[in-house]
């Protein structure tokens, strides 16, 4: 799990691939590209990184995947926020709030 | 449910790994596709976007690992491929896995098969409820010399009124000895014996058992004059009617108080026909006095009230035995208190010191075979050191390789595991089969599946202890050292090496001890059998004769059957000689009485001595072939208004005349009987102890309530048999005969279980020797593996190839002979231990010490041959380029 351009825990991976996959159903590709461009090219995630995560957000019912065809007709495996990915989205986002705006207090104290 | 939604996907994760890898594999290149397709949108060109895209994308296999790491079932696939791994190995090096395998069976087998039998016979309660309180009552009267004898049936009565410690109290029959009768079952089929009892109402109440089929027996039935009823065992009524279930009101026909129909009132469950008796009657139609208080032949068992201690019951029930024998004082043999045991105890408590015994062994070879599996093991582990050190090196996890060591060694402990419960079923079968009738409850003892987990597990640890010392010692730091190292010269190497040789010579020690104690049994159950009982045995058929009922009111009834059928049963073709006698010659203590000589002083009645008096009728023995040495045996003269006379054998004579003539005095039984025999000794308290002082007296002038026929015949004992029965009839058809046996089967008894005994420790000293011998040759056989590289320095500077050889023989021999010497002094004190189980032989017999010492000594000599010859070929030059 280490070597990220960026370091980026892991929790933060899945909030940025559900919100990705909020926007509607993508593959993996698509989904490093919505978050490089996104983030101005900040956030590179690694594929090595990317699909452990999506493989794992899978097994846990946050997303669902299969096999579609993608713009430049090519098989390619589609990822789809399930209803509960929302709210697990939802749930993360809120946290992420919170622990930035912690962050973001004592980070003002002098 | 998140984690069952995981644990779903783990398992499919395992099982349809080949899809979602294809899978993975399609997703990602497709990835790769779209990127390159990118990169050429963005202006690159062809081949620059497709190695660009790679790069970005990072290695892919390391990608595809990192995806299966997140799978989470990792460990379980490594596992499996370090589990065929492990077994390709053990295929590859099949004698390190045979020997091995075999080392590990050996152990776990034995283990497991004598700690089964342990269990099933000492140790688990008797199928019924609430066994714990089933126990047997005994009278006791210790001043009379008995500890515990059968009561009477007129006592039992009386303790039936007024005990109050127990739910259940019954008894059933016995005859001299017997604690069941054989019946003559007739039908269309032909004749089965089978055996029988009789027993008071709440018998099957003390156990706890209910019929499956009808009811058992009422109290009125215990009295005399009870209707022929009987009560099927579940074989039984499964051999003769198939399981059917009307049977009620069917009638058999039993031989044994003369021909009768019984008719069948009840069935038993499965199970229930301890000891092989198939059939219950009712204590009232068993004949027999009754009455007579004396006449123990009431084995009395009960069941304790919940609660009740042994303690308690036996003071209540002392205190009404001691006025019962107050109110009886003409009752010599009468108890005057009671004992109580439990039904367990009597069962099988003269098995508990043979098969603690036979436990110790059985630890011993376990013990020896962990060993040998250790120093394999780790002789094994050290030769891969270098490869662990080079993987190591190379990056490999540390506890992957651990857990890939302990794969290995579990897999070896299992295939030793499972052979060794075929070892350990196997024993148990066997055992069983021979000798069932020495050990009770041997017939159902099955594979304890506890101690097979035990041992299993005993195993799985010794292996995997031994597997993984190397491995943790491999990770250390000194890997250059490990990956440099040219023949096991590392100090690591030496210390082990030591630790092989200590192994070896415990090895050597405990197989000593094991085979001390083995051949001083064997030796023991030889000299038993070579022992001269004094009598005849062979071709001697004896019948029991149970006296009772209205032909018999006197003595002189009796006299006068046995009279006539022993002459009736002489007349018989092919019979060679026939007598009658209360008891055979090898057991029973005769009629205890009082007595002195009549040519002393009268001495008090409390001062008199005692010595047990045998009833014979003439030609006892000529039957038995018992000598005469001096005088005359009895006639048909000797009757009751003759003189009464006796003859006496040697041990009394020496006791009582030693240094006179017997012939001709006198000794008073309350009254006088002229001496006019003696006869030589025979063994009448068993194979292995001194003969009794004993005398006979003609049944003319001694009453005996009961009588056993014996006959000198070659012919067989069934044809015999039914000669007999009809002659019996002719003179009394209501005869009840029990007990044909012969001569032979009662010696027979004798030695079953000296047999067993020296039989079974046999088997485990010469596993033990087996085990020690492959101990010692793999250790040496590692030494010179190990060592070829010096030796061949040595050859090559001169050494000659006898050196080579004496030196690696030294080194052997070094080993077992310190392992001899501590085995020497570890049997001298083990060996104490089997002093009880011996027989004229001490437990520190020099020449059994002897013996085993160099046969030991010759096996471990052949053990350090074989590698010494191999050293003793090894080319120097090859040895020396050897790395």
């Amino acid at each position: 799990m280490a070597k990220e351009k960026t370091d980026l825990l892991q929790g933060t991976l899945d909030l940025l691939i559900l919100k990705a996959l909020q926007l509607g159903p993508m593959h993996g590709f698509g989904i490093s590209a919505l978050i490089r461009q996104s983030s101005k090219d900040v956030l590179q995630v690694e594929q090595g990184s990317l699909y452990p995560a999506l493989y794992r957000l899978e097994e846990r019912g946050w997303v669902t995947a299969d096999w579609g065809t993608s713009e430049n007709n090519r098989k390619a495996k589609y990822y789809k926020l399930t209803a509960a990915g929302r709210r697990q989205l939802a749930q993360e986002r809120s946290g992420w709030e919170k622990l930035s705006t912690a962050i973001n207090l004592v980070l003002k104290t002098s | 449910m998140n984690w069952l939604r995981i644990a779903q996907s783990r398992v499919r994760a395992l099982f349809r790994k080949r899809v979602l890898e294809s899978q993975m594999d399609a997703e990602l290149r497709s990835h790769v596709e779209m990127q390159v397709q990118e990169n050429i949108e963005n202006g690159m060109p062809p081949e620059q976007a497709r190695t660009s895209a790679l790069r970005q994308f990072g290695g892919v296999d390391s990608v595809k690992e990192k995806c299966r790491d997140g799978r989470g079932v990792r460990w379980i696939e490594e596992s499996l491929q370090d589990f065929g791994y492990g077994l390709r190995l053990l295929l590859k090096h099949k004698g390190f896995t045979i020997v091995a395998g075999l080392t590990l069976a050996l152990g776990i087998g034995a283990t497991t098969g004598i700690f089964s039998i342990i269990n099933g016979v000492l140790l688990k309660p008797l199928p019924y409820p609430g066994s714990e309180r089933i126990v047997h009552v005994w009278e006791s009267n210790p001043k009379a010399g008995f500890e515990q004898k059968p009561s009477s049936p007129p006592n039992f009565a009386d303790w039936k009124k007024e005990v109050k410690s127990f739910e259940a109290l019954a008894f059933f029959r016995a005859f001299a000895g017997s604690l069941s009768r054989t019946f003559i079952l007739s039908d269309q089929s032909g004749a089965q014996l089978l055996r029988g009892r009789g027993v008071s109402s709440e018998f099957f109440r003390v156990f706890g058992v209910e019929p499956i089929l009808g009811r058992t027996f009422l109290p009125e039935e215990d009295e005399r004059g009870a209707p022929r009823l009987v009560v099927l065992s579940y074989s039984l009524w499964q051999s003769l009617y198939g399981g059917a279930a009307d049977v009620m009101g069917k009638t058999i026909i039993l031989d044994n108080f003369g021909r009768h129909s019984y008719e069948i009132i009840g069935v038993m469950p499965k199970g229930f026909d301890y000891p092989s008796v198939s059939l219950w009657l009712p204590a009232g139609i068993m004949e027999g006095r009754f009455s007579a208080r004396f006449n123990d032949s009431a084995y009395v068992v009960g069941r304790l009230k919940p609660g009740v201690t042994i303690k308690a019951a036996e003071s209540e029930m002392s205190v009404i035995q001691s006025r019962i024998a107050r109110a009886h004082p003409e009752i010599k043999r009468i108890g005057t208190s009671v004992r109580i045991s439990t039904f367990q105890e009597a069962m099988v408590g003269s098995s508990r010191p043979v098969l603690l015994i036979f436990m110790g062994a059985v630890a011993l070879v376990l013990l020896i075979a962990c060993a040998n599996v250790a120093t394999l093991m780790l002789s094994r582990a050290l030769a891969r050191q270098r490869e662990i050190a080079v993987r190591l090196a190379l990056g490999a996890n540390r506890w992957r390789i651990i857990r890939q060591l302990l794969v290995e060694s579990s897999v070896l402990s299992l295939v030793g595991g499972l052979l060794g419960i075929l070892i350990g079923y196997g024993s148990i079968r066997v055992i069983s089969s021979y000798h069932a009738g020495s050990i009770p409850r041997l017939a159902e003892v099955t594979l304890d599946l506890r101690v097979l987990a035990f041992t299993l597990g005993l195993s799985l640890l010794t292996g995997m202890l031994f597997g993984l010392a190397p491995a943790l010692q491999a990770s250390k730091p000194e890997l250059t050292d490990a990956m440099k190292d040219a023949g096991g010269q590392s100090s690591g190497g030496v210390k082990k090496f030591l630790l092989f040789r200590i192994f070896t010579a415990v090895e050597v020690a405990l197989a000593l001890m094991l085979l001390i104690g083995a051949g001083l049994l064997v030796q023991s159950f030889h000299l038993l059998q070579k022992v001269d009982p004094g009598f005849d045995t062979s071709h001697i058929v004896t019948v029991q004769a149970e006296m009772a009922g209205a032909s018999f009111r006197g003595d002189g009834d009796r006299r006068r059957f046995f009279r006539e059928l022993v002459e009736r049963v002489r007349a018989l073709p092919g019979v060679e000689a026939a007598c009658a006698t209360s008891q055979i010659p090898d057991r029973g203590e005769g009629w205890k009485t009082e007595y002195f000589r009549t040519d002393r002083p009268v001495p008090n009645i409390t001062d008199r001595d005692k010595v047990g008096v045998h009833p014979v009728t003439p030609g006892y023995f000529s039957t038995f072939n018992i000598r005469l040495l001096k005088g005359r045996d009895f006639t048909e003269m000797d009757v009751e208004t003759a003189p009464a006379v006796m003859v006496i054998n040697e041990t009394f004579a020496r006791k009582c005349f030693p240094d006179e003539d017997p012939l001709g005095k006198a000794l008073n039984f309350g009254k006088p009987f002229e001496i006019i025999g003696i006869v030589e000794d025979t063994k009448n308290d068993g194979l292995n102890s001194q003969t009794r002082p004993e005398v006979y007296a003609t049944y003319h002038q001694w009453s005996w309530p009961w009588g056993i026929l014996a006959v000198r015949t070659k012919i067989d004992p069934v044809s015999i048999g039914s000669a007999i029965t009809r002659e019996v009839r002719a003179l009394n058809p209501d005869q009840p005969l029990v007990a044909f046996r012969t001569m032979e089967a009662y010696l027979a008894e004798q030695l079953a279980r000296p047999r067993f005994q020296s039989l079974v420790i046999g088997l485990f000293a010469l596993a033990a020797l087996f085990l020690a011998s492959i101990g010692i040759y793999g250790v040496m056989a590692y030494s010179v593996s190990q060592r070829t590289r010096e030796l061949g320095i040595r050859m090559s500077l001169g050494a000659q190839r006898l050196d080579v050889v004496r030196l690696v023989v030294r080194q052997g021999m070094t080993m077992a002979l310190i392992g001899t010497a501590f085995g020497l002094a570890g049997a001298v004190g083990l060996t104490r231990v089997l002093r009880r189980m011996l027989f004229e032989i001490s437990p520190i017999d020099m020449p059994t010490f002897a013996a085993v010492t160099i046969c030991l000594g010759l096996i471990a000599l052949a053990a350090c041959w074989l590698p010494a010859r191999r050293a003793a070929r090894i080319n120097p030059m090859v040895a020396l380029r050897q790395e």
